[in-house]
């Protein structure tokens, strides 16, 4: 087809179905398409492949879609504003006094103890048995751990370039370890961070690490844990989008729950209901007829509402009575 | 720009967050449908939307009013989608390569192609365009601008930008051939 015609009136022909010729330039065009039936032929083939790309990528956002967006962006926004004003220590005694003087739903209590069961047998404090030598390094991180000597860990760099993960670790002695995301020490190093660190930045990296390794039992764990726990919005956001990518257990329904009836962050509350809406359960049910009706944000509200008329129609509907 | 948004501007400046969230609110649609336009996926589009917005708080101070306050976030989501595209593009290449059978190409030419197939085939042909090329369709066919605020936000002449469309659109009616008819 277009073996014919020239480069230059190729560009001519897109030119003139981009409609961006000058008005004299137009004319001149027009009046050579009139007399080129190959040219009005290209110019057809132009025009219907823009037809084929408008529809293809057409999109149209939902409000609701819009809406969630909106309110992760605030608990980012939010989470960058108490970072510039975050005090250099945070409060731990009142923190820990605050957490254990809450009242806490039987369904809480037994959710912790679930973390707590699961976290004392993959985290190292447990391992007392397990000799798990560092290969590179040739340093043992449970040994260190259990010493307590890991009090200054350095994350020096992360997923830049080799892909490898890069710790200073400041005990004794000093030393340089590195290892993929998925390496066992290393993701201990991580889950010793996100658990203990009292700087919010090298709890929200070590959590930004986690997001990219292999899916397990004691990371849901610990991600858990820092969802109901970390002081950091940041911190618990990061650890309910990674969570959200994880097969739903008990566990996570539980904590979602929680997270959905407590969580001061709007941003967080949403994630929660996201992940309960994707996963219907009973044990949700009474607890989005709370939300739909008791939630500060209007959105959430709505959308608990939402979620719960199709709940009450796919889980099991005898026992639920409609009002 | 009306003075409604200037006024959202100069409050968002000063530190008033809740204009912010204003600004996005009245702005967000057209991003979201960019970042999905730009992006290969939902997700990654919604990624897109967060991180331009994110850096849109971080830089406001930096906006002098001398452009629209779209073509400015326009900037943003497409500066921020190249650095994404190439962060994915480096994950990407520890995944193992899906071998090419020409024998799938054969069997296309006599295929009767649905809906979704010649969306996919769009995806496709558009992924097969260099970056700013790709860019350029998109913000010229898809977004509806004009070559002067193309040039703005990609930071390049008007020529460039024209040569860019003449070469992606050729390219794309080339990939698209077997499709023209259905």
């Amino acid at each position: 087809m277009s073996k014919t015609i020239s480069r230059n009136l190729q560009d001519k022909a897109i030119a003139y179905v981009a409609d961006i010729m000058s008005d004299q330039k137009r004319m001149d065009f027009e009046l050579e398409l009139k007399t080129n039936d190959e040219l009005k032929a290209l110019i057809n083939e132009y025009k219907t492949t823009l037809n084929l790309s408008t529809e293809a990528f057409s999109f149209s956002p939902s409000e609701e879609q819009l809406q969630s967006q909106r309110l992760l962006l605030k608990g980012r926004i939010q989470q960058l504003e108490s970072e510039n004003f975050r005090s250099p220590l945070p409060n731990l005694g009142s923190r820990i006094k605050d957490f254990l003087t809450a009242p806490q739903p039987a369904w809480a209590v037994i959710t912790y103890m679930v973390i707590a069961v699961l976290i004392s047998r993959t985290l190292p404090l447990t391992s007392f048995d397990q000799k798990l030598p560092f290969h590179e390094s040739g340093i043992n991180v449970v040994d260190l751990m259990r010493a307590n000597e890991l009090k200054n860990i350095k994350l020096t760099s992360n997923l830049n370039g080799d892909s490898r993960i890069h710790f200073a670790l400041e005990t004794g002695k000093n030393y340089d370890i590195s290892g993929g995301v998925n390496d066992s020490d290393i993701q201990q190093l991580l889950f010793y961070l996100l658990l203990n660190d009292e700087n919010p930045g090298k709890r929200l990296k070590a959590v930004r690490l986690l997001k990219e390794s292999a899916h397990q039992l004691d990371a849901q764990a610990v991600l858990v844990s820092a969802l109901l726990t970390d002081t950091n919005p940041g911190v618990r956001l990061r650890s309910i989008e990674i969570l959200k990518n994880y097969e739903s257990s008990d566990l996570i329904i539980d904590a979602c729950i929680k997270t959905l009836l407590e969580d001061e962050n709007e941003a967080l509350r949403q994630k929660a209901l996201e992940i309960i809406s994707d996963n219907p359960v009973e044990k949700s049910l009474p607890v989005l007829q709370i939300v739909s009706v008791m939630d500060d944000n209007e959105f959430i509200r709505t959308q608990a509402a939402r979620t719960l008329k199709t709940f009450k129609e796919e889980v099991n509907p005898e026992k639920v009575e409609v009002k | 720009m009306t003075d409604e948004i200037k006024q959202l501007i100069k409050n968002a400046q000063s530190g008033d967050s809740k204009a912010f969230h204003r600004l996005v609110a009245l702005h967000d649609e057209r991003i979201m449908v960019l970042s999905y336009q730009l992006m290969k996926n939902e997700q990654d589009a919604e990624d897109l939307y967060q991180e331009s917005f994110v850096k849109a708080y971080k830089s406001l101070h930096t906006f002098r009013m001398e452009s629209s306050f779209y073509t400015w976030l326009y900037r943003i989501t497409v500066n921020t989608a190249i650095n994404m595209k190439h962060k994915l593009a480096r994950m990407q290449l520890q995944e193992p390569i899906k071998d090419y059978n020409p024998l799938d190409s054969l069997a296309a030419s006599s295929h009767n192609y649905n809906s979704r197939e010649i969306t996919q085939a769009v995806k496709n042909a558009a992924d097969t365009l260099p970056e700013k090329q790709r860019t350029v369709f998109i913000l010229k066919y898809l977004q509806k601008m004009k070559i002067r605020e193309i040039a703005v936000i990609m930071d390049i002449g008007d020529g460039t930008v024209k040569k860019y469309l003449f070469r992606a659109m050729e390219k794309m009616r080339n990939e698209l051939k077997e499709y023209r008819y259905v």
